[in-house]
Parts: C-alpha cells; sequence; structure tokens
C-alpha cells in the first residue's frame, strides 16, 4: 500500500526552491506563460468578433458578436482569398526563401574568404559589410530606389543610375519581389557572414586538412566536408532569415508598393486600415504558425544524431587558401560592393537632406535648412526649424537613445537570468520550455504585437503604464527578449558549472555569483546580449508607433510621421543620423568592451 | 623508397621562429618521433612535411621527388604528397559514419565501388572496428575513434605516414595498449612512420630515432637508447628519462692525468671515457638515478627524504646535504623516512656539463 | 447630402417628443438645462432650461448632457465652467497645427490646461477605441479625418460625442455639423506641363485611356483611408451623375455600358484604377516626382506640397483652373475634413467644448488660415480666405463645387460593397 507522504513532498518542494535557478526559472516559465497565452487569447478572439466598421456592415452584427465569417471569408476560394491571402502569402514565402538563400550565398562566400582565404583588406571588408545590417532594412529599400528608378518605369524619375550611366533597369529589378529579394538579402548577409564566419572560425581546421591529405581536391572538400559540416548553422541561419523575410513589412511597403505587391504583413496593414481587423489578426495568426513551424524545424535539426561537438578545437592552424592571381580583383570587388552598400547610401542620405527641393541634385539647390535652419517652410508648418536646432529633435533623439537602452537593459538582464536559470537546469523538461517559450515575442507580427499590449495597457490593472515611458520599455524588452536570452544562454553555456560550484561551497549568495563570477567571465558576450537590443530598438519604426502618446516623442516615431507627410529631408535627415548613432555605439561598445554586434549575433547561434 | 629529407628548414611568423634552420633525414622504414614540449616546433615541422604549413625556407624531398623548395618556388600541396596524417584530435568527420569516413580517401582516389568496400573491410578487420561500421563517430568511444582514424589513414596506402600526438587524448592504459598497436603497425606496413609527441617515454618505447627539440632547433637526433645514455646536452638528459636525472652543481679541476670534482661537498674523482682536454671551473654534473647505489658502505652520507614504490621499482628521494637525489632501486623495497644511508655513484655513464649545458664528458665518478 | 441634415432633423422632432424635461423657464446665462433623469440630475447644478421653446432631449450619460448644454452657452460662461476641471485636456490629433491653435488658445485662457499628441491616422482609431471606455487615461477629444471610420466606429459605438456650439448653426453648412468639421484639405489633379506643349486636361475620363497607363500617381488607396472614402463616394448619386456627364461630353454618348457597370461611375472606377501608379508612399513623393517627371504625368495630392515646392510650381497645371480656366471635366480632386470630437470619457466636456468653439471661430482657425498654408478650408463661412503667398489657392466654394468630399451617411450605408470592387483593382 501506498502512503502518500507529505512530509517528502514539503521537503522535495523546498529543496527545489532553496535554489535560486530554480525559482528564477519557474519565474520565467509564468511570465512566458502569461506573455504567450495573453497575446494568443488575445488574438484568437479577434479572429472570432466582430468589430466595429465595415465588419459591422458585412456581417450586420453587432459589435463583439461571435463570427465566422472572417476565416470563410479569408480563406475561401475566390478572387478575395487569392489576393488577399494566397498571393501574399505566396510572396512571403517567396521573399523568405530567395532572400535567405541569396543571403547565406552572400554571407557565406564572404565568411569563406574571409575566414579561409588570404584575401586582402580583410579588416576594411569586414567592418564595410556590416553597415546593411545595422541600417534599417528599408533605408536600403529607399536607397535602391534612388538608384535604380528611371523613366522606363513607373515612377518616371531618374535615379542615380540613369542619371550616371544612362543606364534603364527593366520594371522587375527596380520594383516587386526582386529587389524585395536582393535588399532583405543585402540585410541579412551580414548576419549569414558572422553566424557561418563564426563556425567556419571555431570548426577544427583539421577536419579540412585530413581530407586533403585523403587526396581530396579544394571543390570535393568544400562539398564533402566543409558544407556539411556548417549545415547546421547555415539551415538555422536560413531559417532566421527565412522568418524574417517572410514576416517583412517595410521593404515591400517602399518596394512592392508600385506593382502592387503584397507580402502577408503588408497585406495585414492594409486590412486594418481598412476595418477588416478579424481577418487581419487571422493573417497574423498564420505568420505565427510558420513562425513556429519554422522553429521546430530549427530544432529538429539541431538535435541529430551525427553531433556536431567536435567544431571546436585549435583554429590557429588554418592554412589560407591562396586566391593567387584572383586575389586583387576579388579583394576590389569585394570593397566595390561593400561601399555600395554601405558608404554610398550614407552619402545619398547625406545628400537628400541638404536638397530644398526633393530629388535636385545641383549645387544651387544645396541648404542647410534642414539641419541648422530657423526660418523654414516647415517651421510654419509646426516643426522646429533644423533638426538640430529644435528641442523638441534633440529630446526625441535623447528619447529614442534612453528608451533603447531602457529596452536592452531590461531584456539583456532578463536575458541573463533566464540564461542562468536554463543553463543550470540543463536537460529539464522546464528549462526547455522556458528556451523554446522565450522565443515567442519574435514570431508575433510587430503590428499585432503592439496592438496587444496596447490593449492590454488599457485594462484596469495595467491602466497605469497607458501612454507610460515603461510601456514601451517593456514592449520593446519583451519584443528583443529572444535575442538576448539566446545570447545569454549560449555564454552562460560556456562556463563550467565548477566555476560556480566553488563559489557555492564557499557560501557565497547566488546573485553575487551570477555578478562577481559568471558575468564578468563571460562580459564581453552578455555585453553583446545587450548590444542587440539597444540596435533593434533604435531602429524599429513600426513596434512603437502605436504606444507612443504622440509621434514626435522620439526620433523613429517622428520618422515616421515626416514619411507621411512628405517632408523627406528631415527623413533622410533622421534616418543618417539613427545610422551614424547605430555606428558609432557598436563602434564604441567594441572599442571599449570588445563587445560588438558581430559577436552578438555569433553568440546567437552557437549550439 | 620514401625517405624524407628536410634541408635548412625554417619556418618563421614575424620575428617569431618556429622552427630554425632544421636539416634532418628521415630514412626509409624509420620510425622517427619529433620529441619536445610545447612550441618547440615539432608540429609545426610535421606539418610542413605535410605540406600543411608552408616553410619560410628550405627544402623538403619525400622519395626522390622535391615536394617543397622555396628557391625554385616548387610547393606540392597535401593531396600530391602521398602522405597519410593522423591528427591529434582524429579529425573524423562528424556527419559521416565510421564507413564513410574510411572510404573518403578511396573515393577520392577514384576507386571503384567494389575495390573501396574490399578495402574499407580489410581495414575494419585490421583495426578491429567490424562492429562500428554504420555509427557515426560522435557514438563511439575515444580509443575507437583512434582505430577509425588510423584505419581512414592507412586505407589510402600511404608510404609515409605523420601523426601529431594521435595518443594523446586516450587515457592511460588505452594509451598503453595503441603503443604496442602502432609499433606492431610500423612493422606491418613497411611505411615510414613521422611521430610527433612531448611524451618521452612514448619516443623511447616506438621510435628507431628520436629527434628532440627546443625552440625550433634539434637537440639531438639519435636512436633512443644513445639519446638516453649520452645526451648532447642537459637539456636531452633532463627531458628524456623517469625520474629524470640527478643534477648536481660542481667544480672540476684537473689535477694529473684525471679531474678532480667537487660536488655535494665530497671530493670526487672522474675519469673520463675519452680524452679530454684541459678545463676547470664550474660545472653541472648530471647522474641517471639507476646510477645512485645505496650501499652500506657508500661514501655519501644521505638520508631518505621519501619513499616512492610502484611494485615493478622503487623510486627513493634522498636528501643529500641540501640536495635531493632520487635513485631508483628494483623491485619493492621500503625505507624508515630520515633514515641515514650510504650511497655511492656508480658506472661510467655520469656526465659533465658545461655553464651553458653543453656536455663536455662522461665518464666514471668515484668519491673519494 | 441633404440627407444628413434630414435625419438630424428627425432626430431632434422625436427626441423632442421623448424628452421628459418639461421646463421651460427662460434662459439665465450661467443656467443649466433641467436633468433629464433624476439619477442623472446633479444637486448643485439642476436649474432651469434655456430655451423658452425649446424641448431638451434625453441622454444616456452625462458627459452628452454637459455638452448639449455647453452648446448653448457663452464662451465666457465655458469658459468659467472649464476654470473648475481640474485635469489637464489631451488633444489627439493628426494635424500638427493644432499645436499652433492651442498655443493661441492657451494665450487666451491662460487658466486652462490643453496638451496636443499628435498622433499618425492609422493609429489614431485603434487608440480611441482602445482607450475610451477602457481604464486607460488617454484622449479628452480628438481632431480626426475619415468619415467613415469616425462614424462607424467610434461615434455610432458612443466613443466618440459630438460637440457643436448652437451659436454657429447657421455659418457652419449643416453637413458639417455632425460630426463636427472644423475643416478641409483638398487633394487636387495636377499635371505636368513642363514642356509646354502637352494638352490640358478636359475630362476626367481621359484619365481612363490607355495614354495614361501608369502616369496617374495616386497614393494607393489602401494605404490611404480618405482616398478610398472618395474614390467610394464617386459611386453616390451626385457624382455618378457628375462623371455621366463628363462621359457625354467626352465620349459624345450617353453612359449606356449596364451590361458591364453597376453604374458609369463603377465603369470610371474600374479603368481609372488600372491606370494609377502607387510607386510614391507619400504626397511629397508625388509632388516631386510628376514635378520633375515626364510631360503629361498626372497626380493626385495635397495641394500644400505646392507651396514649398518652386520646380513643382513652374512645372505643374492644377487641373481645377486649367483647359483655359473652364477647369477639368468630372471631377477636380477632392476634399476631406477633419473633424472634431469630444471623447466619451472626458474629465474636462467643458474645456473641449470651449476650444471646439475656438477652433471655429477665426483666431482660432487662423492656425490654419494664413498666409503660409493653402489648401486648408475652414468650415466656418464667415471667415474669409486668407490668401497664401503663392496666389494660387481660391475661394471653398470654388473648391466644393469641383472636388469629392466625403458623406459619412453615403459611405455607412455603400462602403463595403464599393470598397471590396476597389480592392480587387488595386491588389
Amino acid at each position: 500500500m501506498k502512503v502518500i507522504n507529505l512530509e517528502k513532498i514539503k521537503n522535495r518542494v523546498k529543496t527545489y526552491f532553496s535554489n535560486p535557478a530554480n525559482c528564477m526559472l519557474v519565474f520565467f516559465f509564468i511570465a512566458f506563460l502569461g506573455l504567450s497565452i495573453y497575446p494568443i487569447t488575445a488574438m484568437i478572439k479577434e479572429m472570432f468578433i466582430v468589430h466595429a466598421g465595415i465588419e459591422k456592415t458585412l456581417i450586420s452584427a453587432k459589435k463583439g458578436t461571435f463570427t465566422l465569417y472572417h476565416i470563410q471569408k479569408l480563406f475561401a476560394p475566390g478572387e478575395w482569398s487569392v489576393t488577399s491571402f494566397y498571393i501574399p502569402f505566396k510572396n512571403s514565402f517567396l521573399l523568405g526563401f530567395f532572400g535567405a538563400s541569396l543571403a547565406i550565398i552572400f554571407g557565406g562566400v564572404t565568411a569563406w574568404l574571409m575566414t579561409r582565404s588570404n584575401l586582402k583588406y580583410k579588416k576594411l571588408i569586414g567592418t564595410l559589410f556590416m553597415f546593411p545590417y545595422l541600417m534599417p532594412a528599408w533605408t536600403l529599400a529607399q536607397f535602391w530606389i534612388y538608384l535604380f528608378q528611371n523613366t522606363n518605369v513607373m515612377s518616371g524619375n531618374k535615379g542615380i543610375v540613369q542619371s550616371l550611366f544612362g543606364l534603364c533597369m527593366p520594371q522587375w529589378f527596380v520594383y516587386g519581389l526582386f529587389p524585395c529579394v536582393i535588399v532583405n538579402s543585402l540585410h541579412f548577409a551580414p548576419f549569414a557572414y558572422i553566424l557561418i564566419g563564426g563556425i567556419l572560425q571555431n570548426m577544427d581546421a583539421t577536419l579540412e586538412e585530413s581530407a586533403q591529405i585523403l587526396r581530396a581536391n579544394r571543390l570535393r572538400i568544400v562539398r564533402k566536408v566543409t558544407l556539411p559540416i556548417v549545415m547546421p548553422a547555415l539551415l538555422s541561419t536560413f531559417l532566421l532569415v527565412f522568418s524574417s523575410g517572410f514576416a517583412s513589412y517595410a521593404v515591400p511597403v517602399f518596394l512592392g508598393g508600385a506593382v502592387r505587391f503584397y507580402t502577408l504583413a503588408s497585406k495585414m496593414k492594409a486590412m486594418i486600415n481598412a476595418g477588416y481587423m478579424g481577418q487581419a489578426y487571422i493573417i497574423a495568426a498564420v505568420m505565427i504558425i510558420c513562425g513556429i513551424i519554422i522553429l521546430m524545424i530549427n530544432q529538429k535539426y539541431t538535435n541529430k544524431r551525427r553531433s556536431f561537438t567536435t567544431v571546436t578545437g585549435k583554429s590557429g592552424q588554418v592554412s589560407l587558401v591562396d586566391l593567387k592571381k584572383a586575389n586583387r580583383p576579388i579583394s576590389i570587388a569585394m570593397i566595390i560592393l561593400t561601399v555600395c552598400f554601405s558608404v554610398v547610401p550614407l552619402i545619398v542620405f547625406a545628400l537628400q537632406t541638404i536638397q530644398r527641393v526633393p530629388g535636385d541634385y545641383s549645387i544651387s539647390n544645396w541648404t542647410l535648412d534642414f539641419w541648422i535652419g530657423k526660418d523654414l517652410d516647415a517651421y510654419k508648418m509646426g516643426m522646429v526649424g533644423g533638426i538640430l536646432v529644435g528641442k523638441d529633435f534633440l529630446m526625441a533623439l535623447f528619447r529614442l537613445v534612453l528608451l533603447s537602452i531602457a529596452c536592452s537593459v531590461f531584456a539583456g538582464t532578463a536575458g541573463l537570468f533566464i540564461g542562468y536559470s536554463v543553463v543550470r537546469n540543463r536537460r529539464t523538461r522546464l528549462s526547455k520550455m522556458v528556451e523554446a517559450m522565450s522565443f515567442f515575442p519574435y514570431l508575433i507580427p510587430t503590428i499585432a504585437f503592439s496592438a496587444i499590449y496596447l490593449a492590454l495597457a488599457s485594462t484596469k490593472t495595467f491602466s497605469f503604464l497607458y501612454n507610460s515611458f515603461l510601456l514601451l520599455v517593456i514592449v520593446g524588452g519583451v519584443k528583443y527578449l529572444p535575442f538576448a536570452s539566446r545570447g545569454c544562454i549560449n555564454s552562460m553555456l560556456q562556463v563550467s558549472a565548477e566555476i560556480e560550484e566553488a563559489a557555492i561551497l564557499m557560501k557565497v549568495p547566488w546573485y553575487k555569483r551570477i555578478f562577481r563570477i559568471l558575468v564578468p567571465i563571460q562580459k564581453t558576450s552578455i555585453f553583446s546580449g545587450y548590444l542587440l537590443p539597444i540596435v533593434s530598438a533604435m531602429r524599429e519604426v513600426d513596434l512603437f508607433a502605436l504606444i507612443v502618446s504622440n509621434s514626435s516623442y522620439m526620433l523613429t516615431t517622428m520618422l515616421l510621421a515626416f514619411n507621411q507627410t512628405g517632408y523627406d529631408q528631415y527623413a533622410s535627415a533622421i534616418t543618417l543620423l539613427i545610422i551614424v548613432i547605430v555606428l558609432i555605439i557598436n563602434q564604441v561598445s567594441s572599442k571599449l568592451t570588445g563587445a560588438s554586434i558581430s559577436q552578438s549575433v555569433g553568440s546567437y547561434n552557437k549550439q | 623508397m620514401p625517405r624524407i629529407e628536410l634541408i635548412n628548414i625554417t619556418k618563421r611568423w614575424g620575428d617569431f621562429y618556429g622552427v630554425k634552420n632544421l636539416n634532418m633525414v628521415i630514412e626509409d622504414r624509420d620510425f622517427v618521433s619529433l620529441l619536445g614540449p610545447s612550441g618547440c616546433g615539432k608540429t609545426t615541422t610535421l606539418r610542413m612535411i605535410a605540406g600543411l604549413e608552408t616553410p619560410t625556407e628550405g627544402i623538403i624531398k619525400i622519395g626522390d621527388k622535391v615536394v617543397f623548395d622555396s628557391e625554385t618556388g616548387v610547393n606540392l600541396s597535401s593531396d600530391k604528397r602521398e602522405i597519410g596524417f593522423i591528427f591529434q584530435n582524429y579529425a573524423l568527420w562528424p556527419h559521416m559514419t565510421v564507413y564513410e569516413n574510411i572510404a573518403f580517401g578511396l573515393e577520392s582516389m577514384k576507386w571503384n565501388k567494389k575495390d573501396i568496400d574490399a578495402r574499407v573491410k580489410e581495414m575494419l578487420a585490421l583495426m578491429k572496428i567490424e562492429e562500428f561500421e554504420k555509427r557515426y563517430p560522435s557514438e563511439i568511444s575515444g580509443g575507437q575513434q583512434q582505430r577509425v582514424a588510423i584505419a581512414r589513414t592507412l586505407a589510402v596506402k600511404p608510404q609515409v605516414l605523420l601523426m601529431d600526438e594521435p595518443l594523446s587524448n586516450l587515457d592511460a592504459k588505452l594509451r598503453l595498449e595503441m603503443r604496442t598497436e602502432l609499433k606492431r603497425l610500423h612493422a606491418d606496413t613497411d611505411s615510414t612512420f613521422v611521430y610527433v609527441t612531448h611524451d618521452q617515454l612514448e619516443a623511447m618505447t616506438l621510435s628507431t630515432k628520436i629527434c628532440l627539440m627546443k625552440e625550433g632547433t634539434i637537440q639531438q637526433y639519435a636512436p633512443p637508447l644513445q639519446v638516453y645514455n649520452e645526451p648532447n646536452n642537459l637539456y636531452v638528459a633532463d627531458f628524456v628519462g623517469n625520474p629524470s636525472m640527478n643534477f648536481v652543481e660542481g667544480k672540476i679541476a684537473k689535477t694529473g692525468e684525471n679531474f678532480e670534482v667537487e660536488l655535494l661537498g665530497y671530493k670526487a674523482k672522474f675519469i673520463p671515457n675519452e680524452k679530454l682536454e684541459d678545463i676547470g671551473g664550474d660545472i653541472t654534473v648530471g647522474f641517471r638515478p639507476e646510477y645512485m647505489k645505496i650501499e652500506e658502505n657508500g661514501k655519501i652520507k644521505a638520508s631518505v627524504y621519501s619513499t616512492l614504490p610502484s611494485g615493478l621499482e622503487t623510486t627513493i628521494k634522498l636528501k643529500v646535504g641540501e640536495e635531493i637525489i632520487s635513485s631508483v632501486v628494483f623491485g619493492a623495497s621500503d625505507y624508515v623516512t630520515d633514515e641515514e644511508l650510504g650511497c655511492s655513484i656508480a658506472g661510467n655513464n655520469v656526465c659533465i656539463f658545461d655553464k651553458d649545458g653543453q656536455k663536455i664528458s662522461m665518464g666514471q665518478l668515484i668519491i673519494e | 447630402m441633404k440627407r444628413l441634415a434630414i435625419v438630424l432633423a428627425c432626430a431632434l422632432t422625436l427626441s423632442c417628443f421623448t424628452g421628459c424635461g418639461e421646463t421651460d423657464a427662460p434662459a439665465s446665462p450661467a443656467s443649466e438645462p433641467a436633468a433629464a433623469e433624476a439619477t442623472e440630475a446633479n444637486g448643485e447644478k439642476a436649474a432651469e432650461s434655456s430655451g423658452p421653446a425649446e424641448e431638451v432631449p434625453e441622454f444616456d450619460t452625462e458627459i452628452e448632457k454637459i455638452l448639449y448644454e455647453a452648446s448653448k452657452m457663452s464662451d465666457e460662461e465655458l469658459y468659467a465652467k472649464a476654470k473648475e476641471e481640474k485635469e489637464k485636456t489631451i488633444v489627439y490629433s493628426t494635424t500638427s497645427l493644432a499645436a499652433t491653435a492651442i498655443e493661441t488658445f492657451l494665450a487666451k485662457y491662460p487658466d486652462l490646461t490643453i496638451e496636443m499628441s499628435d498622433i499618425g491616422e492609422a493609429d489614431m482609431f485603434t487608440k480611441l477605441s482602445t482607450e475610451i471606455g477602457s481604464a486607460a487615461d488617454g484622449a479628452d477629444m480628438a481632431l480626426l479625418q475619415n468619415a467613415y471610420r469616425v462614424n462607424n466606429e467610434l461615434i455610432s459605438e458612443d466613443l466618440l460625442y459630438n460637440y457643436f456650439p448652437e451659436a454657429l448653426k447657421g455659418v457652419v453648412d449643416e453637413n458639417y455639423q455632425d460630426p463636427t468639421a472644423i475643416l478641409f484639405v483638398s487633394k487636387l489633379i495636377f499635371m505636368n506641363k513642363s514642356d509646354g506643349s502637352t494638352e490640358d486636361l478636359k475630362n476626367v475620363w481621359q484619365l481612363t485611356e490607355a495614354a495614361y497607363k501608369d502616369k496617374v500617381f495616386f497614393k494607393n488607396p489602401a494605404d490611404e483611408p480618405v482616398g478610398m472614402n472618395f474614390l467610394i463616394m464617386l459611386t453616390s448619386d451626385e457624382w455618378n451623375k457628375k462623371l455621366s456627364d463628363a462621359y457625354k461630353s467626352y465620349f459624345g454618348t450617353e453612359w449606356n455600358n449596364t451590361a458591364e457597370y453597376k453604374s458609369c461611375a463603377y465603369e470610371f472606377l474600374d479603368k481609372f484604377l488600372a491606370n494609377c501608379n502607387y510607386t510614391y508612399t507619400a504626397d511629397g513623393g508625388i509632388c516631386g516626382g510628376i514635378a520633375e517627371g515626364e510631360p503629361g504625368s498626372v497626380g493626385l495630392f495635397v495641394f500644400s506640397k505646392l507651396r514649398t515646392n518652386e520646380v513643382a510650381r513652374a512645372n505643374l497645371q492644377i487641373a481645377a483652373t486649367g483647359n483655359n480656366g473652364a477647369g477639368i471635366e468630372g471631377f477636380a480632386g477632392f476634399m476631406y475634413p477633419t473633424y472634431a470630437q469630444v471623447c466619451a470619457d472626458t474629465d474636462t466636456p467643458y474645456t473641449c467644448a470651449l476650444f471646439i468653439n475656438y477652433l471655429l471661430s477665426e483666431e482660432g482657425g487662423a492656425a490654419w488660415n494664413n498666409e503660409d498654408n493653402m489648401g486648408t478650408y475652414l468650415s466656418n463661412r464667415t471667415i474669409a480666405l486668407v490668401p497664401d503667398s503663392t496666389g494660387l489657392d481660391k475661394e471653398v466654394d470654388f473648391w466644393l463645387d469641383r472636388c469629392v468630399i466625403e458623406d459619412g451617411d453615403y459611405l455607412a450605408a455603400n462602403y463595403a460593397d464599393v470598397y471590396e470592387y476597389i480592392a480587387s483593382r488595386i491588389n
């Protein structure tokens, strides 16, 4: 006969919770449950109710009534579902797929050249190659238009390429899927470059050398040894970039609008504009489900039988491939290519800010009014003057920087504790669940994400958050948590448990163990974990627009307003400023602490 | 056939010399160990022979073929040098099964499927790893991985087999076992082995010749016993042998035909084995522990500092004045700590080194 | 468009019958109408009603009642009441010029606290429908656009209340009293005539010709609701008639394609949308784009863009004034009102009312009605248009004749149908 031993259970529970790592894990589990269940239920509800506006008329029912109309309408065969769902879905998929493939090819080839060949000017190329990742993706989209628009296609305006070389690119080249794919892949190529480069650098060079000694030629080595070994990293890079491309919004808006090229995200926004809230939420749900599927594929492939534990080891003795005669041309081509998509856009944006009439590049049209002017047309339109003169502007800049830092402190610190508790409970089911759940916020489309949090803040319990800075910090922090926690989990994995155990035996309390032992050991990689949220928040446009109390609240929401009202010079000036600040933050932090974006991305995927 | 010749090989990174003006001939069917502490250039030398590292200067010949010549610019890549290489961490490809790992080289050489299969089966049998054929490297033990690495290397029948500390990742017992296997393999395969190790015992037991290196230069290149008994210098003497040689500071002066040495507070007569020039002044006297004899009427008064019996032999640490001297006796014997004993230095293998550590002479030392 | 007035009149009449306030004492300036329900009566304020002949309608909420009462007060009375309101008044606005109006408003009424939040057009509806009635402390009133969504999502859901001052009933067109419109903004048809030889636009049906394929620049109506409303308004009887008239004068025959299209306007939409070019995502882009683009390109964008762009002024012709002054037949552009509405959960109804009065006055309207602004017109017709510095603008009546303007009722009834017709042509 079995008797339930209450005392035993009590003691077990007590033992379990006496370990701070366990407490934290349980806390995060509950927190993530809330962070996932609340949005999920909120979204499911939205999918099945009638909203005010057009839905009320179409369904002829009162607001809030249960309905299956949205699902039927969006998926039922016919023109509506094709243009509203199936085509955008196809476009999203193609954009994700080709964008990710190209990003991996660009990034992978660069990574190989940088780690395995005697390419020249590596340092310069390495720095410049990162630029497109630090810039918001839509700035590249805008740049693409400035470059390639021409009088033969749609707009009727001359772009830089036409002005300089008289070249007119065809329509498919300037607008639609193709440029979206190129821009997305350029934006994410640095991401792929860092991840693949990291693997190549950590990969035991002897694996390739032994193949060479066994009479394999270069091609066979790459095909049979290098590629298969970096494949898991390649795959997870692919999936990550794929899901970003799949959910991309701003790039298709810039490059797709002209040819009516919609992705799921841009369609979702159009649905919201038209008042089809239910269908918009269904699209959001589809995007989340796709994200989860991608995540699951990724998980499956990183837990394979052919474990890649040997992917570490001596790396100092890599014999670099001599590019011989091709070295100079390849090096120069790489420099030209990277300069084209790093320095040139900055110059173009800079030029935009000094044109009195946008698009007129003649010197007589130049002015510094938009930077330092006091008597401006825009001034009378409610602006304060040149952006460096106005107090509002500087406040908005200050708030953006403050918010970015606050978000990263939130995300980074939470990430640190998640990393600690997950790693110390490695192999328990709860730890695996917390690790997987920390990824959830990443999957919710930005527009839906902020709408859900806006609604949350208007409930009685959380109403103190409404229109508050804290709400912005929470939303940004939660959204970027996946980056931070992933990075921290990986950096914690690299510290052996013995180091902490030694401290436990010396009766050092847990917080001291974290902040005096673990953090100092991994400070560079942890700091890198803080850097990615800063940079992401700095260039994030859509996430905060809905929840700021005023669109001039901070620089990015201001930018959005300028884009809408069409003050191109101001918009360009802000864009330029944001990019420059991000570049400065990255440079300064890599000089001061050794942490840089390349590192924080790199730590993202070390399995 | 596969005779390896290194002529004036130098490897330099900036101002740092990895290998400095190295000359060495490895005869056909030799088993040469490159021995030395980490950073001495032994692995670099091996990798230069393999073509994984490019020498800054010099010539490398394998067989009659010049595979590298800095003057003429000849530099055959590894795949054309017809060598085998076993890496310290085995470098098995994690994404291939044991079978695929072994078959890889043969596929590179465009063998047909049937021959590959036969050869792989043969190698699996030779290394006694048939049952692991379908497993991935991560699913077998270190020793088994080691065997796979050897099988993979031998499958292509290399005339020269280069090994970079292949046993260092194995546990002690397995290491001993594999040593035997390697020596047997050398006898069976008729190939030239070049073996990198920092373990002097491994070098002693396996090699036909040891090349002891320090800071990129050869200290001594000779058969193991010669290295042991007639070390070129203090460094070699110290590096080889366990427990290591006893070194005692002393003074030497010529007295008539012989020399008089002061050491450990005693005076001794030194009879060199070969005729010796006039010398004098500060020296270091070196003698192996096995020549430190414990005898009842030994002239050296020592006290037992500690005793380390291993069963087969016993190392006794003796305190003579302020110096600790090791002595080894065969079999198990026990001494009481602080027991007073008498000792003498036997044999004619006592080494005399000058202040720079170069050997001046060897001979017999008689304590007076 | 008269329909709104009729509905309003009916509603008023009805409320006269149902209203149970029977008091008819003469109005004294500081007095309040009697409480409709005892539960709503505020002991302190219970007093006589304002007009001898007027019945007081029934109100569901206190705020509605206050707004009704406020509509009958003078500015001084409102100021006195507003001063008693302790909370700060937050105005959500899609137009940043409201900040200027607030500045002058505060100079005139220094004891009040009022602040503007610049909210993007798309976010306005999400924010208001989320926060009003919830625990969140957000806006007290809003200056916003898009008659369809204002009516359907906010007013009909009792999230926004209308306020219109009694005193101005004669000077603002009845159509713009409920919801109260403060001003109108115009988006006009422009054509690049930089080469001088391109013929003027004579008729909107020209824009449906194959020659204009991808040459009609327009902000994608899927992204710009007022643009969508304008397209939907074309199917109204009034504009359908104007389009068929234009059809007749352009093609020489009466429109009769009922086999393919529901009405003339539908045919126009079909062919017009096929020619539209959505390359630019902002009006500034369209303006600059066609100004520097090929002669003959056509664009629809806000008039005010012309003021800051010399190239555009030089190269572009306003279709409404081209064609030897006769202008383009059919329509010359569209206009959309900016509405002022009070949030149902405001703490400061009197301040809101006073501010709306101010916006409707000459002083308040000056934020928009000045020489640095064009293409914006006040709904208060007694205030003369201040000519802008370019001299291109015209009085509001000129534009109201030629431009399509949103009508909340028509949109409410027809939006869904026409939207999907249009949506299938812009995807």
